[in-house]
């Protein structure tokens, strides 16, 4: 924290304050170079309000200040450009409950026609919704991310990558990346080796995408890291683990009809209790019956091995029908009414807990 | 066997909903420029790609550079409708993700027809495409012939 002691007593930053003032800043700047380097500064968000447990005791009722995201791209010249993303959330831990955090900070050079280089932080480009969704609610099909993104899926990834797109009739892609471990932090990583991630896709028609990818991260010791995304690591276990994950992804987004599946199976080796296999299946479904208006399902399904030492082992499966408005090309509103059922016993078990719930939320990009 | 027909069927239901693809698009009642990007003749389907940033590059090396009438404008809609068989909101929310996904990058729209032709003309391997209503009198080295 600064104080400005000498011309405003009464003003300090914090790291929120810092990150608005330093956007600001590069709102000014980027004016200034605009010609120049087409630098644009974008903005995403979402509001969200939830009605949880609807038949339940405990059921409860609240809004939510989703994050805010500072996406800003710019050329710095015709083969190499950058593209950061930074967001703004919820955090208890600080003192303005809110603290800023840097999602993607990426250098790209187009080094040969459809094949580029890339180095710095980005999402790891392991199925069709980390590549293609990152943080920007409004491109979201449904209200969430599905559920392995908090338990099996390497969300981020500090490193480099080979990419390439759109190559040959097929619209072939292929993403090639050594990065820091998921054990990391964004300024070290103790480990010698890097995790490697290979992934293709095609895309035979307009609107449609398929892909699948392998993801491999041997773990000297296995802790909570900045790359994960698993919001729930499992800090008890901190010995050496392998964690492999195979992914399939299927999309297609046409002009009423849309589908996207992300298929996972993880493999996690460890000396202590052997191997542990994890499934997770998310399916959605759309019809777009107007322009602006979907109705849809999804399905969201997660089952983990009792043997689980990478991350909490807890089955998930979720139900839900939805609807989206897309008002404007950069707001949407959706309600999603879903029946969510999960615990660490097997699923439809009467252990678990079964709650119902209705969401609705607002996202905006501009 | 029967896998295979599901399989099949499938697929053609897909292409079914999808049918303005497979009957081709028109770009009559365009005027397309551009500048310096290797060719002085294009196919329909490559000035579509072009507009759809399928390629960072044209074959001559220089960077693409979409260019497109500013979305409030007249030009815009028949100018989406041809070029992407979308709506004006549709572009806006397809052109929107492809940067934020980080795979290309962002279009430069226009106000007008004549502020589009003078950044073409001064922008190695842009493209623009307008329709040119009031019959601006276009730069012959910016002209394409487009092959259907």
């Amino acid at each position: 924290m600064i104080y400005f002691k000498r011309s405003n007593p009464f003003i300090h930053l914090n790291n929120i304050d810092f990150a608005i003032v330093g956007l600001i800043f590069l709102m000014f700047s980027s004016g200034i170079s605009a010609q120049q380097r087409n630098t644009q500064l974008k903005v995403y968000g979402h509001f969200q309000y939830a009605f949880d447990d609807l038949r339940g005791e405990n059921s409860d009722s609240y809004f939510t200040l989703g994050e805010q995201d500072f996406f800003v791209t710019s050329n710095l010249s015709d083969r190499i450009s950058f593209l950061g993303e930074t967001v703004v959330r919820y955090d208890n831990s600080t003192s303005s409950k809110f603290s800023p955090s840097i999602e993607r900070a990426q250098l790209k050079f187009d080094y040969y026609k459809n094949h580029s280089f890339i180095v710095g932080k980005m999402h790891t480009p392991v199925n069709y919704w980390n590549d293609v969704y990152h943080h920007g609610r409004l491109f979201y099909p449904t209200i969430d991310r599905p559920s392995s993104f908090s338990y099996l899926i390497p969300i981020h990834s500090l490193g480099f990558r080979m990419q390439g797109q759109n190559l040959g009739k097929l619209n072939f892609g292929y993403d090639l990346s050594a990065t820091n471990s998921i054990s990391s932090t964004d300024i070290f990583d103790s480990a010698l080796n890097k995790s490697v991630t290979a992934a293709v896709h095609i895309k035979p028609m307009e609107g449609m995408r398929v892909g699948a990818s392998y993801y491999n991260d041997y773990m000297s010791a296995n802790k909570p890291g900045a790359h994960a995304g698993h919001g729930s690591g499992n800090s008890g276990y901190t010995g050496a683990l392998n964690y492999e994950l195979t992914c399939f992804s299927f999309a297609y987004f046409g002009k009423h009809f849309e589908v996207l599946s992300e298929s996972v199976y993880n493999r996690n080796k460890t000396d202590s209790l052997g191997i542990s296999e994890n499934y997770s299946q998310f399916l959605y479904a759309g019809w777009r019956f107007k322009e602006k208006h979907v109705g849809y399902g999804v399905f969201d399904y997660m089952d983990m091995s009792e043997k689980e030492l990478h991350t909490t082992p807890i089955n998930v499966i979720k139900l839900g029908l939805g609807y989206k408005f897309d008002f404007l090309y950069n707001c949407t509103m959706k309600v999603q009414l879903e029946r969510l059922e999960s615990g660490d016993d097997h699923l439809f078990h009467n252990h678990n807990r079964i709650s119902y719930d209705i969401r609705f939320q607002l996202a905006y990009g501009f | 066997m029967d896998f295979n027909r599901y399989i099949v069927l499938f697929l053609f239901s897909v292409l079914s909903l999808n049918a303005d693809l497979l009957c081709g698009q028109q770009l009559s009642g365009l005027t397309i420029i551009g500048n310096n990007i290797g060719t002085k003749t294009l196919s329909e389907q490559a000035v579509i790609d072009a507009f759809k940033a399928k390629n960072n590059f044209w074959s001559n090396g220089k960077a693409l550079a979409v260019c497109l009438p500013e979305t409030k404008t007249t030009d815009a809609t028949p100018v989406c409708l041809k070029l992407y068989s979308k709506t004006v909101s549709e572009v806006q929310k397809f052109w929107l993700s492809q940067v934020f996904q980080g795979r290309s990058r962002a279009p430069h729209f226009f106000e007008t027809d004549q502020e589009m032709i003078d950044f073409v003309e001064k922008t190695p391997g842009a493209i623009g495409a307008f329709v040119n209503e009031k019959n601006i009198p276009v730069p012959t080295e910016l002209k394409l012939q487009i092959n259907p």
